[in-house]
Order: C-alpha cells, then structure tokens, then sequence
C-alpha cells in the first residue's frame, strides 16, 4: 500500500528561554492509507511536540524550527507556507487534543464552531450544512444534536467535549487525523467509547491515524503499528503484536512491565527507571539516551549513539544489545 | 437577567444613601461655612442668609430635608452661584460628556491598537516601542501634556485654537490630553490579556481548521480578551464623562469637572452633595452596565447567575 504520510529525519528546536533546545532529534517513519500508527512515551518525551512539527503547527508562543521533511501525499509539508499549509489543516489533516474541554471557545456555541471549520475549506448553503453538521454528530452517538448545538462548551461533559472536538476534526473528511492523548482528560468508561468511535471512523473511511498515548493498554486494541519514543527519539518501532510480544528495547520492556495486569495491581514487577532530575530538557550526551536508566547498559553505549537498524520490513530499532557488533 | 438588574438596582440605592450620609457628615465637620470667606457682611444680614439656606436648622433637619428634596430630584439652590444645583449639572454636564465621549473613543482606538500590535510582535521592537510610549502616557500629567499641546499646535504651528469651546476643532486638544492616559493604560491591558489568551488551546484549535490569523483574531480571541478592558472602560467613562478639573481649566471649557473643585473651597454645601449623587449614580450605573456587558460576552457567567 502507498504511504499516505513519510518521516524523515524530523528534527524540531525550541527556543526556551532564549536558548534554543532540541526536542525531537531526527525521528523517521511512514504511515500507510487507513493504518493506525501509535506514538507512546513518557510525558516530556518530544511526542506531542513531533507531531506539532509534522503540520509546522504550534501554539502562538512557541518558536520553533523544525527541518526533515514530511511528505503528505506526495508533498513535502515543510516547505508549505503558513497560508498553504492552512488550507490543508481542519480539511486534509484533521487534529485532536488532549483537553476536550479547554480545546473549545467558552465563548462561542458549539455550532458555530463547527460550522466555521466547514466554511472555512467547503462553501455549503446554510441548509445543507446544518443536515450534515447534524448528521456527523448522530454518528458520532451524540443523541440530541439540535440542542446540543445550541449550548456552550461549559455546559457539556468531557466526553461530548471530545466528540465535538472530533466533528471539527473529521467533518471535512481528512486523510489523516492526528490525535493528541484524546482519552487522558476523560473517564475510564467514556475513553473506551471515545477510542471505539476513532476505530468506527478509521475502518469506515478509510482513514490514517496518529494516535499518541502514553497508556499502552488502549493501544492494543486499535493500533496497527507503534513507535517507542524517548527524550526525542523513537528507541523503537514495529507491529504493535510484535512490540507487545518480543519487546527488544530495555524501555520497550521497562514500559510494558509498568502496565498493571487486569484486576492484579499493583504490579509487584513495576521498574521504569527514570533518570533523576530528569526535567525535560536534556543535554545531549556521546552515547545513548537512555543510557543513565538502562539496567542492561553496556561500555559502548557510553561512548556512541546506537545506530537504527530494520530487523524486517516493519520493525526498527536502536540498541546496541540488538544491533550486530 | 431582570432579577439580576432589580438586585443590583436595591444595592445602589442602598449604596447611595451611605455616601450621602458620608458626604454629609464629611462636608459638616471641614472648619467654616458658604459665608464664612465673604467680606464682612453685618450679622443681620447674616442671619437673613443663615435662614434663607436653613442652615439654622438642626444638622439632623437638614439631612432629612435634602433626602426629601433628593426623592422629588430637587437638589437645591447653589450658595454660590446663582442657578440651582441642578441648573449647573444640566448646563455643564453636556459639555464634559461631549469631551469625555471623545476622549474614550480615542482612548480606545488608541489603547486597543497599541495593545495588539504590542501582543502580536511580543518581545520585538515594535512591543517595546508601544510600551514606552505608553509608559511615558502613563507617568506624563495632563496639565504638561495639555501645555505642550497648546505649545506646539496652538502657538507654534497655529494649527488649532489654544482654548475656549464650540466648534470641533476646540475638542481634538483636550481629547487628545484627556485620553492619553486612558489609552496607555488600555493598551497595557490589551497586551497582557491578548498575550494570555494567544496561550489558550482552543486558539490552537482554531489555527488546526486552519482560519486565517485574522478571522482567529475577531472570532476567538477580541470577545475573550476584552473583559480587562470593559471593567476598567465603566469607571473611565464615569470619571472622564463628569470632566476633569485640570484639563477643562486650562483650555477654559464650562464642564463640570471645575464646579468638583471649587464647590468644596467655597463651602457650597448643596452643590458638593449633588455633585456626589451624581457622580455616584453615574459610576454605578457604569458598572451595572458593565456587569451586564459581562453577560453577554462570557457565557459561563450567565450561568452561573441562574444558580
């Protein structure tokens, strides 16, 4: 199948108290038509930052530099001006984000905001697009559209939050939809209804998905593939079977011991070694980031970067436990 | 929304009484009296004048006689002048609200322009620019503003009339006095609430359906950033509307911010108490509108005065 998304060598800078700091370090992947690719790490990882950098799109505040390439349907992203790339956000590539909740107007009802989206990238008469806003959210398992769309963010839960947060991302019907943590705001129950419904719209619209996480459980069950990323590189990458299986990286494992069994917790097992004094901005040392943490640490990885290596067609890695010395 | 505005309506009144009362006893216990810095005149007619005002009466009397004056809007005679209290509000007043109307339109443009210029280039020149200019607007008083304007358009480049009132070239100078202040602190408080909510993740939202900087400007970020703004703009328009002492005295305007001043050098008991209720009324019936003007903008309020 032909990549609907290539990766490659994304690196993003920060200016952060005007020193610029390197958040992600040259990360690369490919994500085919209507796959779901996981991005899992820890908090402060580079996750949210990476896909920020794939659309060149960041909060007002944020000075960032971002160089690679990514290529979206054959073309490169990054070299896109603002206004072009503005005519692909909310229409090609749709986004959602973590809180539900603050991620809408408080001052604006809910129709509007999704009906502005829609006049933004497609002219409708009125008509026609008050049926399709209000058919969207009956699939979306809203039961009472109309008034809903009367009312304001703050007299909605979480969970209709996101839902409208997905009508504004889906209503143009992207390609790709990028998905920032969408359930970690939300209840155990509602997040289980929130990643069925992203599953619904995947399968039935042939839809690519990013969906990053940290929560390795969720992911099971809806991603085809998921890269491992730390202190701004992905460790590792493959089908997510594979990855949950034979996990090879020591993060990889350390992550996957972290996950409570069912009903079973607290895990006796639970050992993710996280460097002390981590604070999010790292200096970059000669050898491998995850050096200080890793229980399995060898002399060479002090002294150079492990290289990344393809063990097959879909599964990458850099570890010099795994790579041939 | 009628509950609410009966409510605030009760408070005001309530809230008048007590700065009448205040007012009252303040002006009471300042030494001397309305005819106390005439020349000598011989007590009887003294007397005559004593008795005229009632201020022979007891002090409770007088108290109870201004509120039921107060009640048929019957402020008083003014000791001084030759109107009544009222006469002087209605003649002045006018003036003073047609220079203050001026005056916070141009704050506005001025104060709101220069907030957003200073948010949207934060930390570049063109910010630290706005907040010097603002800072010096800030720190200058109008009375050497006021001079410096009569200076250089007025005596120097003979562009407009040093002073005096009546045709709309006689505004632009003490508009321009009048506003500065207002306008710089608008613009201080334009950048800090723009800048807080370019932070917001819904205007993150609004860059991702991909709207222009311009509509995300006028649909997300003006109505949620603008309540700073209105809360100052009630208390502004009460005090700009009811004139200002130094800036009306200088280019020779009949408002009424002088009568504030000179009302209590000359002892003029009925005109310092209607000038209170006045301005009172006025001020709270700024804020009142302000408080509705809240309702409208953010909904989350209006909800909460449901409950």
């Amino acid at each position: 199948m032909p990549d609907l998304l290539r990766v490659e060598n994304l690196r993003v800078e920060l200016e952060v108290n005007q020193k610029k700091v390197q958040i992600v370090k040259g990360i690369s992947f490919r994500i085919a038509k209507g796959e779901v690719f996981a991005i899992v790490g820890e908090s402060g990882c580079g996750k949210t930052i990476a896909t920020q950098g794939i659309l060149k799109l960041f909060p007002y505040n944020i000075k960032a530099a971002v160089t690679g390439s990514v290529f979206f349907d054959g073309e490169d992203l990054l070299k896109k001006s603002e206004a072009e790339l503005s005519r692909i956000w909310g229409s090609k590539i749709g986004i959602i984000f973590q809180d539900p909740i603050n991620s809408l107007n408080p001052s604006m009802k809910i129709e509007r905001q999704i009906s502005e989206v829609l006049d933004n990238h497609k002219k409708l008469p009125a008509g026609e697009k008050k049926e399709i806003i209000l058919d969207f959210l009956q699939k979306l398992g809203i039961t009472s559209p109309e008034s809903c769309l009367k009312k304001y963010p703050h007299q909605l839960s979480g969970g209709m939050c996101q839902r409208i947060m997905m009508a504004i991302a889906l209503i143009c019907g992207p390609r790709l939809l990028i998905a920032d943590e969408p359930t970690t705001a939300l209840d155990v129950t509602i997040q289980a209804q929130i990643v069925q419904l992203l599953q619904e719209f995947v399968e039935n619209n042939s839809l690519s998905l990013i969906l990053i996480s940290h929560d390795l459980s969720l992911l099971a069950n809806i991603a085809d593939k998921v890269a491992v990323m730390y202190q701004g590189l992905i460790l590792e990458s493959g089908n997510i079977e594979e990855i949950i299986n034979n996990p090879l990286h020591p993060y990889t494992k350390g992550l996957l011991a972290a996950v409570p069994d069912n009903w079973n917790f607290p895990s006796t097992q639970v050992s993710v070694p996280v460097p002390e004094g981590f604070s999010g901005t790292v200096v970059q040392g000669e050898g491998c980031v995850y050096l200080s943490s890793c229980p399995e640490a060898m002399n060479i990885c002090q002294v150079r970067v492990p290289e990344e290596i393809a063990l097959s067609h879909s599964r990458r890695i850099s570890c010099w436990l795994t790579a041939p010395r | 929304m009628v509950r609410f505005i009966v409510h605030r309506s009760i408070t005001i009144i309530i809230a008048l009484w007590l700065i009448v009362t205040a007012t009252f006893i303040i002006m009471h216990t300042i030494p001397g009296g309305p005819f106390s810095r005439d020349k000598r005149v011989p007590p009887a007619v003294l007397e005559n004048l004593t008795a005229k005002y009632h201020l022979d009466d007891s002090y409770a009397r007088q108290y109870f006689d201004y509120f039921s004056g107060l009640s048929r809007l019957d402020f008083g005679p003014s000791f001084r002048y030759d109107f009544s209290v009222k006469d002087i509000i209605v003649r002045a007043f006018p003036v003073s609200a047609q220079l203050g109307a001026v005056s916070v339109v141009l704050a506005l443009i001025l104060g709101l322009g220069g907030g957003i210029i200073s948010a949207y280039s934060h930390n570049k020149w063109p910010d630290y620019l706005v907040t010097f200019i603002s800072s010096l607007f800030l720190s200058v008083p109008s009375f050497i503003l006021a001079s410096l304007l009569i200076f250089i358009f007025a005596y120097k480049l003979m562009w407009l009339p040093p002073a005096m009132w009546g045709n709309w070239q006689q505004i632009i100078m003490p508009a321009l006095a009048l506003s500065a202040l207002p306008a710089a602190y608008i613009s201080r408080l334009a950048r800090t609430s723009i800048l807080e909510i370019l932070q917001r993740e819904y205007v993150l939202t609004a860059r991702a359906k991909g709207l222009s900087r311009i509509s995300i400007f006028f649909r997300h970020i003006l109505k949620n950033s603008i309540l700073s703004v209105v809360t100052y703009l009630g208390y502004l328009i009460a005090s700009i509307f009811t004139g200002s002492f130094v800036v009306e005295n200088i280019f020779a305007i009949p408002g009424l911010g002088r009568y504030f001043v000179t009302s209590i050098l000359n002892r003029d008991y009925t005109l310092i108490l209607g000038l209170t209720v006045f301005y009172a009324v006025f001020l709270m019936a700024m804020n009142l509108l302000v408080d509705i003007f809240y309702l409208i903008i953010d909904p989350r309020i209006r909800t909460i005065g449901k409950e």
